[in-house]
C-alpha cells in the first residue's frame, strides 16, 4: 500500500511564502526563540526514538515534551471541534488526558522509522498569527525531510500548535481521525474518549 | 480462484460506480467519501492482507536482504518509473522536466549500469515525478470520489484511472519474469512497507480509526502533491 510519495513538500513551502509577506505585525513571536524552541525539540525527538530505552519509557518521554513544549489543550480542542463547546469541565478533562496519551502513543511509533537523521535550520516564514519554522531532516539514501513547525506564542511563552511534512499536517491529520471517530460513535464524546483510553 | 473473481468484482463495481457518480453530492470535511461502508469493508480486507502476508513478507525481506542489494533494488525501482516520468510530463507540456527526466534515464542507464547505480542524482538531475493521475488533474479533471481498493490501498476515482492507465503502459507490464509489472508492484510494495515499518504498524494497528487516519494521509499528501491543497488559508485555532 501507498500510502506516501517522498517528495513535494517545498512546492507548498514555496507558495505559502508568497501569502506571508503582509501581517507580520500581529506576531508577537521573536523569530530566535521559536527557533530555539523548535531545534532543541527536533533535537529531543530524534535522540529519542534513536535511543535504547523500553518504547514504554519513549511514550512517556514524548508525553512530557509535548506537554511542555506544545499547547495540547489548543490542539486537543481543534481536533474535536464543535462538540468542545457542549463538553462539561470534566468532559474535557477526561478528553484532554487520554487524547494526550494516545498523541504520545502513535507519534512515538510514527517517528521510529526517522532514523540516523540529522537536523538542520531551514528559514522561518509567518502567518496571520503563527510563525513557521522550517526544519530539514537530512535522511541516508533519501532526499531530506523538510518539515514545518507551526509556532505561536501562549500565555508569554512560545508553544508549538502543528508540524507539517510531505503535504500532512499533524492538527489535520488528529482533526479527520476524531470527526471520523465521533461519527462512528452516533456523536458520543463519552465514547471517543473510552476508545481514546482503550488505544493509548 | 477467489482473489481472482474478488478483483474482478471490485473493478466491475468500481467502473460501474465511477461512470454514475458525475451527479456529485457535498463533500463533508474536504472528503467525497460516498461509499464509505464498502471501503470499510475493503479497508479490513487489505489490513488482513496485510497481517497475514504483506507484512510478514516485507519484515523477512528487510530481515534478510543485505543493505548494498536493497540499495541497488531501491535504484531500479525508481528507475523503472522514468518512463511514466517521461511520458506524463511531455503530455502536461513539461518540457524541462521531461527533458531531465531523459538525461536522467540515459546517464543511470550507461554510467549507472542500466539503473542500478543512480549517478544522476549526485550530477542533480533529480527525479521529477510525474503520473497519469496527475495528467488528468493537470487537464482539469476533478479527483472523484475516495476509493480504498482491495490489493491497491488507498486513492480517489481521479488516482486510481491514472494508476491503471500508467500500469497498463508500462513497459515492465509486457517484460516477462523477473521484471514483469507485478514483480516491480510487489517489490515496491515490499520496499515501502518495510522502510515505513513502525508508520504503517502504527496507522493500522494502533489508531483509534485506522480507515479514517488512512484516508486523511492519503488525501493531504496526494493534494499537497497535486498543489490542490487548500492551505492557502492557514487553519485557524484558537488558543488562550
Amino acid at each position: 500500500m501507498f500510502l506516501f510519495s517522498r517528495r513535494n513538500f517545498l512546492a507548498v513551502a514555496v507558495c505559502s511564502c508568497f501569502l506571508s509577506a503582509a501581517p507580520q505585525a500581529a506576531i508577537a513571536l521573536d523569530e530566535a526563540e521559536a527557533r530555539e524552541l523548535v531545534m532543541g525539540v527536533a533535537g529531543d525527538v530524534i535522540a529519542l526514538v534513536q535511543s535504547d530505552v523500553p518504547i514504554e519509557s519513549k511514550r512517556s518521554e514524548l508525553k512530557r515534551l509535548m506537554s511542555a513544549t506544545a499547547d495540547m489543550t489548543a490542539i486537543g480542542r481543534f481536533a474535536i471541534g464543535r462538540p468542545w463547546n457542549e463538553m462539561s469541565d470534566t468532559q474535557k478533562d477526561a478528553y484532554l488526558s487520554a487524547f494526550t496519551d494516545y498523541v504520545a502513543k502513535i507519534y512515538t511509533s510514527r517517528f521510529s522509522d526517522y532514523k540516523g537523521e540529522t537536523l538542520e535550520f531551514a528559514g522561518s516564514r509567518s502567518g496571520k498569527k503563527d510563525l513557521y519554522v522550517l526544519t530539514n531532516f537530512a535522511r541516508s539514501g533519501q532526499q531530506p525531510l523538510e518539515v514545518s513547525w507551526r509556532v505561536r506564542e501562549i500565555g508569554g511563552a512560545p508553544k508549538i500548535l502543528d508540524i507539517e511534512a510531505e503535504g500532512i499536517s499533524l492538527l489535520v491529520s488528529l482533526k479527520n481521525e476524531m470527526s471520523g471517530l465521533l461519527s462512528q460513535n452516533n456523536n458520543s464524546v463519552d465514547k471517543v474518549i473510552e476508545v481514546l483510553k482503550t488505544k493509548a | 480462484m477467489k482473489l481472482q473473481s474478488i478483483g474482478r468484482a471490485t473493478a466491475a463495481l468500481f467502473v460501474a460506480a465511477t461512470l454514475s457518480a458525475c451527479a456529485t453530492t457535498e463533500a463533508v470535511d474536504g472528503v467525497y467519501d460516498p461509499y464509505q461502508p464498502l471501503n470499510r469493508d475493503f479497508h479490513e480486507f487489505n489490513k488482513g492482507l496485510d497481517t497475514v502476508v504483506v507484512r510478514p513478507v516485507s519484515s523477512v525481506y528487510g530481515d534478510v536482504t543485505p543493505g548494498l542489494v536493497r540499495l541497488l533494488i531501491g535504484n531500479a525501482l525508481s528507475h523503472l518509473e522514468l518512463p511514466r516520468d517521461f511520458a506524463n510530463n511531455v503530455f502536461m507540456g513539461k518540457w524541462e522536466p521531461a527533458g531531465s527526466t531523459l538525461a536522467r534515464f540515459a546517464v543511470n542507464t550507461i554510467v549507472g549500469a542500466g539503473g542500478l547505480l543512480d549517478p544522476a542524482t549526485d550530477f542533480e538531475i533529480e527525479k521529477q515525478d510525474a503520473d497519469f493521475g496527475m495528467t488528468l488533474a493537470h487537464y482539469g479533471a476533478g479527483e472523484g470520489a475516495y476509493w480504498e481498493l482491495p490489493f491497491l490501498g488507498p486513492g480517489t476515482t481521479r488516482s486510481h484511472w491514472g494508476r491503471f492507465v500508467d500500469f497498463a503502459f508500462a513497459p515492465t507490464t509486457y517484460i516477462g519474469a523477473p521484471i514483469s509489472g507485478y514483480t516491480v508492484l510487489g517489490l515496491n510494495t515490499v520496499e515501502f512497507r518495510d522502510t515505513n515499518e513502525n508508520a504503517v504498524d502504527s496507522v493500522l494497528y494502533e489508531s483509534a480509526d485506522s480507515y479514517t487516519t488512512a484516508r486523511s494521509l492519503f488525501l493531504q499528501n496526494r493534494r499537497a502533491q497535486l498543489g490542490e491543497a487548500d492551505d492557502g488559508e492557514e487553519v485557524e485555532i484558537i488558543a488562550e
